[in-house]
This record gives C-alpha cells, structure tokens and sequence, in this order.
C-alpha cells in the first residue's frame, strides 16, 4: 500500500531489542546445556547433541538478529495533525489509523533498560484500543506525548 | 493551595499501599508457609515471609515517594512507577467523571480517595487513582474539571459533541414536549418464535457443565467415569441416545428461558434516548440514550436467515462509572429483514442499510473454504483413523466445514457510503456492522504473508472496547479496496 508513515522509531531500539533477544538465548542457553549434560552423564543418544547445537545456534540467529532488524525495518509511524498511523509487524503487516479526536490520553514510560539507553515508549489510548510506539528518543517521545496530547485537546468533532 | 506544583499523596497511602500489596501477597505466603513446613530447615520458614514483607514495605514507601501529581495546562498529570517510570497526562475534557470515596485509612486520617474515570478502555477501572488526598483538593479537582466541562458545552451547542456525559434520566426531559412513540414490539407467537431459534441449548449446556465444575469435589466423577466406561460399552447407540435427550431437555429449557426473558419485548423513542423493556417474571428497561450508540450489528443465524429472519444490536458505549449496560443489546430479538430499515430510520436515522455490498475477489474463495479446515483437519484425521472404519464419516465433517467457508466467502463484504462504514462477515451466523464515521476509535489494515502473496488484506474497525460487540472484521478483501476503505478513514488526504 503507498502513502506509508514516514517516520522510523529510533536505531537504537534495534540494540535494546537484542538485549531483550539475549537475556531470552541465555536462559534457552542454559536449559538447552542441561539438557546436554544429562545426555552425555546417562549416555543417551549421541545424535541429539548436533540437533540441539544448531537449534541453539538458529534461535540465537533468529532472535538476537533477524527478527529486531526486520521489526525495526517495518516499524513506522507518524502523527498528523488530526491522526496518527502506526505501520508495524513481522509476518503480518499492519498499519493502524486512529484519528486525533478519538485520543482519550497518552503516556509516556521508560524502564531501566530502555533508560540506559535513553529511550522511551509512548502509549496512545482510545475509549476502545491501545497502541504503543515502543523505544523512541527520550526526548523525541516527551514531544511526541505533549503533541498528541495537545492536538487530541484541539480537535473537536467535526460531525 | 496551588495545584500546579508537583505534589505528593498523603503518606497515609504507603500504609495503603503496603496493605494492599500484602493482600494479594496473602496466599502465595501461606502456600509458601505451608510447603516450608514439609522441608526440614526451619530457617526457610521464616526468611521468606520476612523477605516478602520487607520488600513490599520498601516497595510501598518507595512507590509512595515517585508517586507525583499536579494539574497543568489543563490536564491531570501524574508520574509514577518504581522501576518502569511512567507519565500519565489526562486532559480535563477527556475526564468523564470524578468519585470521591473514603476508605477506612482514609478516614483515619481525614482524607479521601479520588478515582478519576475517561471513557477508557476498560469500563469500570479508573483511569487514574489518587490514594489518599485532602478533601478541599478532591473538590478543587472536581471543581476545575467541571469548569473546563462547562467550557467544552459552550463548544458542545454549536457543535454536537457526543462525548459529553449521557442523561440516563429520560424523565428529566419529561417537561419539555417529547416524542413518544413504539418503533418495534413483539407479540407472543413472534417471541416464541425467537425462543425457539435462539441456539440457546449450547448456553444451557455449558452452564451445566460450569455448574457441575463449580462442584467438582462434591461429585464422585471417578465413580462417574468408571459407570460411564460400562455404560459406553454397552454400545455407541445408547449414549448417542442419552445425549440426544440432554441436549433435548436443554433446547426446552432454554425456549423457557428465552420466553420469559423476551415477553412483552418493546422498544420506544422518547426524546433522545431509546427506551427497552422486556421480562415477564423480572421487568427490565434499558435506556439508550442516541449520542452513546457506537455502531449497529444485524445478526442472521442459520435457522432465522432460511426464513427471512434476522435480529438488531445496538453498539452501547455506556457512561462513566458503569452507568447503564454497556456492550452489545438487542433492539430486535427477531425482525424480518425487510423492515429493520424501517425500524433503524425511526429511531437512528443517521445509519442508512440500504447499500450494495463488495465482495471479495474470486481468488480469496480457496483461502476462505480452506480456513476452517486449519483447526479441523489434525482433530479431525486423529478421531476418524481412532474410530475406523466408520469413523471415517467424520471426514465428511471437513467437506461441510468447507462448504461453510464457501458460505462464509460468499455472504463477506464491505460497503461505504459518504459517512459510514459497513463490514459484514460470516462465521455460522452472518453478522454485518454499521458504523459512523467519527465513532470510529481506530482502523487497522493488515496483510500476513499468504495473503500478499494473492494480493488481499483484511481490515478491521473498533468503535468500543471489548470483545464481541467491539466492531467489525472482514478478511481476504482486494487490496484495493482495502485501500479505499483506509483512505476513506483517513482524514489527511492526499498523502
């Protein structure tokens, strides 16, 4: 579909992203080398091992590189003067129009490791749906709140 | 007192707050408590508890102090969070509602409770809560919250705004001359009529089924099963039978049921808001006023649709603080087709039904008649190889599964007109949803990889939180005419 949302969030969700990719291949990585462990301590099956390795290897590859990069690749947005789109999604693309006037509030959140990083998420809320642009610029997502927040004020209904 | 400093709650909330926490800690505790007593150390006993009670006690006092709030071009801004830091402005326009409420802490110490309610996501939970603050603060807020209200009204008579608070009084506008009159009754042949084409045994089933799980102690199921094992083998037919006459006796009680609730069903205009009453034993009358309606579903199952029949939902988007029903209620419980225009024009003439569906292009067809089959095929395969040989009848199932598909691609479609959006699909019942324009909350496009590969898209419209009544969804369309719905949404054109 043309007329896509211009706007990228920022680059470094895309290492924020594989931070979280690797905290979840660390605790595969360990479940994953119990696993072999036992193998060889009760002399079960040899031909296990390589499977598990590759499947290891392949999930790392998977969450730490391919799916961030893809999800950032997708992920668009921008805010309008009397809508925001969002454009997001890894093997279902979606794109989400949701006009100023039906903004109800927006908040603005930062967890320990998107702080490091200075990054933040804001979150959109409608009387009906909730719609978050995840890892923005700290600033950029201050901004984004005080202008949504005060366009969603601006715009009465047109009926 | 000035409001538009940063300030705290009163510590009195750490003492909440750590009650709270403590509450719903309570169990997990005593579990822990319990297994503990199993285990030898007796230090585990002891060290966990103690570790859970001073961590919420920090947790409280550490909350309490990040826990900000001020009022600041016009809007309820509050910061909160302990390790996820959050911001939460409110405009004051956006606040549907204040309540002031004081619990026993509270009380202790001479303050109150604030819950401050938007017409949020989910009704019933406050947008925001202020644990503990002083009396004249909670009045001060109440106060600039209306004046900012009054401001938007002044806006509101020029323009129509639908999002100011409802009357749910009918009898306040009883002074002024009003309209009233009956737009849709049913007379008991009719009700009967429904009763018996509600599809209600399913309803009556499962609450047995719930109703027996609520029990399940009580109810020697090993014993049970064990019967049921003897039982069974006594042949197929038998338990074939005894089914047929549960689900017979739940079909009767359910038209029972549906008749009492339907009896003397009628629906009338007064004024602005569209008045139903039903019931014979519990009388029951819903008010609706016209500005909350969200969206209109027409809804034909198997059996009414083979006899022309349909029903009518309204879309009710309720008030704050769960005032009035909220969800999906029927304006028609059973309607022939041809005179719910007439019935919508009476009472919500903006929506207009008379509109020629597109339908999705041929190449959706396979998608939509192999769909049922993702869930069925595996089951389906396992029960027949199980039950051979007759059991390969049960592949017959998947034939019918996709011949409902074919219906469903069938009876799919889309229409617009200048300011509304219908979308109509089908899974057993056909369902199509009318919606304005401006009560839309959000679209959304989307396109997996299957269907970009053909060209198609489904589009999707939420007009009210919540499942079920929430909107209307309707897959594999062209994208080009996923296109033209999305531009006619979107309100800067030309991009």
């Amino acid at each position: 579909m043309n007329g896509e949302p211009r706007k990228r969030i920022s680059e470094r969700a895309l290492s924020v992203w594989r931070i979280y990719g690797m905290i979840g291949w660390a605790v595969s990585f360990i479940a994953f080398a119990t696993v072999i462990a036992l193998l060889i301590i009760f002399d079960g099956p040899k031909w296990i091992i390589p499977i598990l390795v590759i499947l290891l290897l392949g999930e790392g590859y998977f969450f730490i590189f391919f799916i961030p990069t893809l999800r950032w690749r997708r992920w668009r947005y921008e805010v309008r003067e009397q809508e925001i789109e969002i454009q997001k999604g890894l093997f279902v693309m979606k794109r989400t129009l949701i006009p100023m006037i039906r903004v109800q509030h927006v908040d603005s959140s930062q967890g320990p490791l998107l702080k490091k990083y200075k990054l933040a998420s804001v979150t959109i809320f409608t009387a009906a749906t909730v719609h978050e642009i995840p890892a923005l610029d700290e600033g950029e997502a201050e901004e984004l709140r005080y202008h949504i927040s005060r366009l969603a004020r601006v715009a009465d209904e047109d009926v | 007192m000035k409001m538009s400093e940063k300030k705290r709650l009163h510590p009195i909330s750490v003492i909440a707050n750590i009650l709270k926490q403590l509450k719903d800690a309570f169990l997990p505790l005593i579990l822990v408590i319990i297994i503990g007593n199993k285990t030898v150390s007796s230090m585990w006993d002891i060290t966990v508890p103690l570790a859970v009670v001073v961590y919420t006690i920090v947790i409280g006092i550490v909350s309490w102090l990040r826990f900000t709030y001020w009022l600041e071009e016009g809007e309820l801004r509050i910061e909160y969070g302990v390790f996820v830091r959050k911001k939460r402005y409110i405009p004051f326009e956006r606040i549907q509602g204040i309540s002031i409420s004081e619990g026993f802490l509270q009380r202790m110490v001479g303050v109150v409770k604030v819950n401050v309610e938007t017409a949020g996501h989910q009704p019933g939970e406050a947008e925001a809560v202020l644990t503990a603050v002083t009396r004249k603060e909670a009045k001060q807020l109440q106060r600039l919250i209306q004046k900012s209200k009054e401001k938007t009204e002044e806006i509101a008579e020029i323009l129509p705004r639908e999002e100011s608070t409802a009357s749910f009084l009918p009898n306040d506008q009883g002074l002024e001359q009003e309209e009233k009159n009956i737009i849709f009754s049913m007379n008991f042949w009719e009700i009967f009529q429904v009763a018996l084409t509600s599809g209600g045994a399913f309803g009556v089933i499962s609450a047995i089924f719930l109703f027996a799980t609520q029990f399940d102690e009580l109810i020697p199921y090993e014993k049970l099963y064990k019967d049921a094992q003897t039982f069974i083998a006594h042949g197929v037919f038998y338990t074939a039978v005894v089914i047929l006459l549960i689900f017979i006796a739940a079909y009767i009680i359910s038209v029972i049921q549906n008749m009492l609730r339907y009896a003397f069903f009628t629906v009338e205009k007064i004024g602005e808001n569209i008045i139903i009453s039903r019931g014979l034993l519990e009388r029951k009358k819903i008010a609706i006023p016209i500005e909350r309606v969200q969206g209109i579903v027409i809804k034909e199952n198997i059996i009414r649709r083979w006899f022309g029949y349909a029903s009518v939902y309204v879309i009710h988007a309720g008030g704050a603080f769960n005032e009035g029903d909220h969800g999906s209620i029927v304006l028609c419980p059973l309607i022939k087709k041809e005179r719910i225009a007439s019935v919508i024009l009476s009472c919500l003439p903006e929506y207009s039904l008379n509109l020629k569906f597109i339908a999705p292009p041929k190449r959706a067809c396979i998608r939509y008649m192999l769909r049922p089959l993702y869930v069925l095929l595996f089951p389906v395969c396992i029960a027949a190889f199980w039950l051979r040989p007759w059991g390969l009848l049960l592949l017959l199932l998947l034939s019918i599964a996709s011949y409902f598909g074919y219906l469903s691609y069938q009876d799919a479609g889309w229409a617009i007109s200048n300011h509304q959006l219908a979308l109509r699909s089908r899974l057993l019942s056909v369902r199509t949803v009318y919606m304005l324009k401006n009560r839309i909350q959000s679209m959304e496009a989307s396109c997996n990889w299957f269907q970009q590969r053909q060209r198609l898209g489904t589009i999707m419209a939420t007009v009210m939180s919540g499942t079920g009544g929430a909107g209307g969804k309707v897959v594999d369309l062209d994208q080009k005419d996923i296109q033209t719905i999305y531009t006619w949404f979107k309100r800067t054109k030309g991009n």
